[in-house]
């Protein structure tokens, strides 16, 4: 079995994953985007030694996309499982990530996998697939989207055990992105700071404030001989926005900070 | 050598000095205690020739708007506090934003002018994240001593130039760099400017650091005698360890003890306050004290008038000065406002109706925070249409942003997605069984078949009910009410593209019982001459008793049969009507609303035009962090409104 992947938990959250896969309970992760979210389910994955699959989510897929179709091979028409199926039929983790951006009815194929029935129908082949013990379904969302349409229905999110995420406090996040990126202790406190500091932005100008990833990103660029500023310009700033003004705050933050 | 005396005596003062202060300088030497001196002082600062603002004038250095977004981006970031920028001279702060003065003064150089924005922001914002201005005890005291104020401010400005640099290289090179600009240390108390040169040696090591001196050859090197008491100050306050809480905790007390002992030294040499220079810009603490109205023992303090503008007033009278300046005076000494206590008869717990009166007028309750309960059946909304007038108005409009109206038409079309099988796709929902068969065909008969076999069903997006409501009370009188019109047309072509069910609404009102609901286009309407008149001739007049509105528009929204349904508020002011209804009363009854409209499944997003202080603060207790958006800029809204919808349904 391959190593686990880092993760470096924040809470209660490990112990809450078990005992809901343990206990066949659909999970649902919600937190801003580059917290970890994705990262904790492959590491849970790894933990409890199961497949995972993983599904981005955006506008145009639909269920079928998830369950399967008859496709063409040969001259033949042949079943196809899509990824869902395929979860279901293996026994894994299947893992859709921000998945209020799909189509309404993947939320609807998914509900009697989510339910004490755990099955999967499947309408063109007129089979209905009983899920095993391994298989969990696990979905994550990030509620700071304000979208009308983005946001996920009640009666969806009170399907799943529910698990939130944020940016982890300030020395674990250094550690974080120390061990991620492979830069030294000072340089992640440096980075986390400044990260830090662009999340009081939120709702100020920027959408997001810099995520963690972001910030290992930064780190791993300086561990790859960059400069730390113009590491922080090309990752902190550049893709951060587009905004003149609020570049020029963003460097005014890392003239102050870095001096 | 003979002492330095403060303000400057005829012997050591240029003309100019000796113009301003003679005549107050000769009568602090002349009183014959020290509180009469004092008062001397004071007299001549607060009623002496005021120079409010050093940058009334043309010629200025580099204006605020220039840097005030990224200034409060940046002060949010290195500060950790959700404050705003806002506009006042002297700098200063009421807790919730930093007010800096419009323009620094002239020459403009536009580095030297950034860092000095950067340095008078930092400085406010130490004050709060140093907590120093939390306890409402010691602002009344503050704001009852001059002296004593800025003793304080001088030492808690250092303690705060010692926090930003030690944590922050770069603003340890800012504020090292401060001395060398000229205009960073010029010297005022209160809103009157006063000479550097002759400065008591008493005063000069508070400065230190902050701002650099003219050559004085009368002061000796070195520590003397005299400015003993200040260099002991600044070394207790250099103690202070401010990387530990401990230390920080500790700042106010040590703060307030040495700015005492300052206080007795400076009344015993008869110095009267020390002048603040530029970047220190000014405490405010009535400011803050207004916001507590509410605290009663604050309201004890404050009935007692203003100490050092009463103590003024008398001296003023034993000089037999005039009554232009006695009248001033007594009105600056009044009382702040006093929490209003709502009538008992008021307090009755009711569950929230919309109750239909037989005009077809509908009385809601309102939410009174103070006492916990809804007042039934407080505000009546009737619907009328909305005024009208020539079409020539509506037309103008559209004639002067013909360009706008294309763009926001086609992007609003590209937001309405048909119904429709697509065909010919290489991936999709079903296989097109006529393409299917011909690809079958072509293999069969050995030929590589088009991969295109795929079909996609595409859902039309989502029906959405828009309520668009607009302030037309009497504040939108002028430019705003202009924009609004101008958003309801490029928003209403946008709409008519998109074919959403929609209504606009106007709102005002003369008092509770007579909230106008004014129709422009109803949800039956179609857009005909009558819609685009009133569009075109929207009148403002009357309050805003938004709570009552909103309510109504929710219902008005819940009749429609669209599951989703969006509320936009388009309004340039916090909720306000006669009566009660005004500060935290009308925030609190609002805030209700948008709570019981939410409860509806009403989406409700507000757009706001409040160039106020706290409309940052308002806006979120009621609408919530990330459901509104407040304009820096009225021009903005026209363009702001379909792009804030535009969000909200992508």
């Amino acid at each position: 079995m391959s190593a686990l992947p880092y993760y470096r938990p924040t809470g209660n959250e490990i112990e809450v994953f078990e005992t809901a896969a343990r206990l066949k309970l659909p999970v649902l992760l919600k937190g801003p985007t580059g917290c970890g979210k994705s990262r904790f389910v492959r590491y849970m994955a790894s933990k409890l030694s199961r497949p995972v699959i993983t599904v981005a989510c955006q506008e145009d897929l639909a269920a079928a996309d998830l369950t399967g179709r008859f496709m063409l091979e040969g001259g033949e028409t042949v079943w196809r499982d899509g990824p869902l199926t395929r979860g279901v039929r293996e026994g894994a983790i299947v893992y859709l990530d921000e998945v209020v951006e799909a189509r309404s009815d993947v939320m609807t194929v998914l509900h009697p996998l989510t339910d004490d029935r755990r099955v999967l129908p499947l309408d063109r082949t007129g089979e209905e697939l009983a899920a095993p013990d391994s298989f969990l379904i696990v979905i994550s969302y990030n509620p700071g989207y304000q979208s009308v349409t983005r946001e996920l229905k009640e009666s969806t999110r009170q399907r799943f055990v529910s698990l939130s995420f944020d940016y982890p406090d300030e020395a674990v996040e250094t550690e974080i992105v120390a061990k991620e990126s492979g830069c030294d202790a000072a340089t992640a406190a440096r980075l986390v700071e400044i990260g830090r500091a662009t999340r009081k932005l939120k709702s100020h100008g920027l959408k997001e404030g810099a995520s963690t990833r972001l910030l290992v990103y930064a780190g791993q660029l300086v561990t790859g001989g960059l400069p730390l500023r113009q590491a922080c310009e090309a990752t902190l700033v550049g893709s951060l926005t587009d905004d003149q003004e609020m570049t020029r705050s963003l460097r005014e933050l890392l003239r102050s900070v870095l001096g | 050598m003979a002492a330095p005396t403060w303000p400057p005596t005829p012997q050591d003062a240029d003309k100019a000095t000796l113009e301003e202060y003679g005549e107050a300088a000769r009568a602090v030497l002349a009183a014959e205690t020290d509180e009469e001196a004092e008062h001397a002082l004071l007299a001549a600062f607060l009623m002496g020739r005021v120079k409010r603002q050093l940058t009334d004038g043309v010629d200025v250095g580099l204006p605020l708007e220039e840097v005030r977004r990224p200034l409060a981006g940046w002060v949010r970031m290195v500060s950790g506090l959700d404050v705003d920028i806002a506009v006042n001279d002297p700098a200063c702060t009421d807790t919730h934003d930093i007010y800096l003065p419009r323009a620094v003064p002239a020459p403009e150089t536009p580095e030297e002018d950034r860092l000095l924005y950067r340095c008078m922001a930092m400085v406010q914002a130490g004050f709060l994240a140093l907590g120093l201005l939390d306890d409402k005890r010691f602002l009344a005291e503050i704001h009852a001593d001059w002296v004593f104020r800025n003793a304080w401010h001088l030492l808690a400005t250092r303690l705060v130039v010692r926090l930003w640099s030690e944590r922050y290289p770069g603003l340890r090179k800012d504020f090292a760099a401060l001395p060398l600009l000229d205009k960073a240390g010029i010297m005022r108390v209160n809103l009157s400017e006063v000479p550097r040169r002759g400065m008591p040696g008493a005063f000069r090591p508070l400065y230190d650091g902050l701002v650099r001196f003219p050559t004085d050859d009368r002061l000796p090197p070195g520590p003397t005698a005299e400015d003993s008491v200040a260099r002991a100050a600044l070394v207790a306050v250099d103690r202070l360890d401010l990387s530990t809480l401990p230390g920080r905790k500790g700042a106010p007390l040590v703060l307030s003890g040495q700015a005492r002992r300052l206080r007795e030294e400076y009344r015993r040499l008869r110095l009267g306050p020390p002048p603040l220079p530029y970047v220190a810009g000014v405490l405010r603490p009535e400011w803050i004290l207004d916001d507590l109205a509410r605290d009663l023992a604050y309201e004890q303090e404050w009935k007692k008038g203003n100490t050092p503008l009463r103590s003024l007033l008398k001296a003023m009278q034993q000089k037999g000065a005039g009554g232009g300046i006695q009248d001033k005076l007594k009105r600056a000494m009044r009382p702040g406002r006093v929490a209003n206590v709502p009538d008992p008869a008021d307090l009755v717990t009711n569950e929230l109706q919309a109750r239909p009166e037989e005009d077809g007028s509908r009385q809601y309750d309102e939410w009174n925070a103070e006492r916990g309960h809804y007042v039934v059946a407080a505000t009546r909304v009737t619907e009328e249409p909305a005024g009208s007038g020539p079409i020539e108005s509506y037309q103008r409009i559209v004639d002067a942003n013909r360009a706008q109206i294309d763009r926001i038409r086609r992007q609003f079309a590209a937001l309405r997605v048909e119904e429709r099988w697509v065909h010919g796709l290489p991936d999709g929902t079903e296989i097109d069984l006529n393409r299917a068969v011909s690809a079958m065909a072509d293999i069969k008969a050995g030929h590589t078949p088009k991969v295109d076999w795929y079909v996609r069903f595409q859902r039309q997006r989502q029906q959405t009910a828009i309520l668009t409501m607009v302030d037309l009370s009497g504040s939108t009188q002028g430019g705003i009410i202009y924009r609004e019109q101008e958003a309801l047309v490029l928003f209403s072509e946008g709409l008519r593209v998109l074919g959403f069910p929609h209504a606009f609404y106007g709102f005002s009102n003369q008092g509770p019982m007579a909230c106008a609901w004014q129709r422009i286009k109803g949800w039956e309407e179609g857009y005909d001459e009558t819609v685009f008149k009133r569009i075109g001739n929207l009148r403002p007049g009357g309050a805003t008793r938004l709570g009552a509105f909103i309510r109504h528009a929710a219902w008005s929204l819940g009749s429609q049969p669209q599951q989703r349904r969006i509320l936009m508020v388009l309004s340039d002011g916090r909720p306000e009507d006669r009566g009660q209804y005004r500060g935290s009363y009308g925030v609190k009854d609002t805030a209700m609303a948008v709570h019981e409209a939410r409860r509806q499944d009403v989406h409700v997003h507000c757009i706001s035009m409040d160039a106020s202080e706290g409309a940052e603060e308002y806006l979120a207790e009621i609408f919530g962090k990330g459901r509104y958006l407040l304009l820096d800029d009225v021009d903005k809204l026209p363009t702001r409104l379909p792009e804030v919808f535009k969000g909200l349904v992508r």
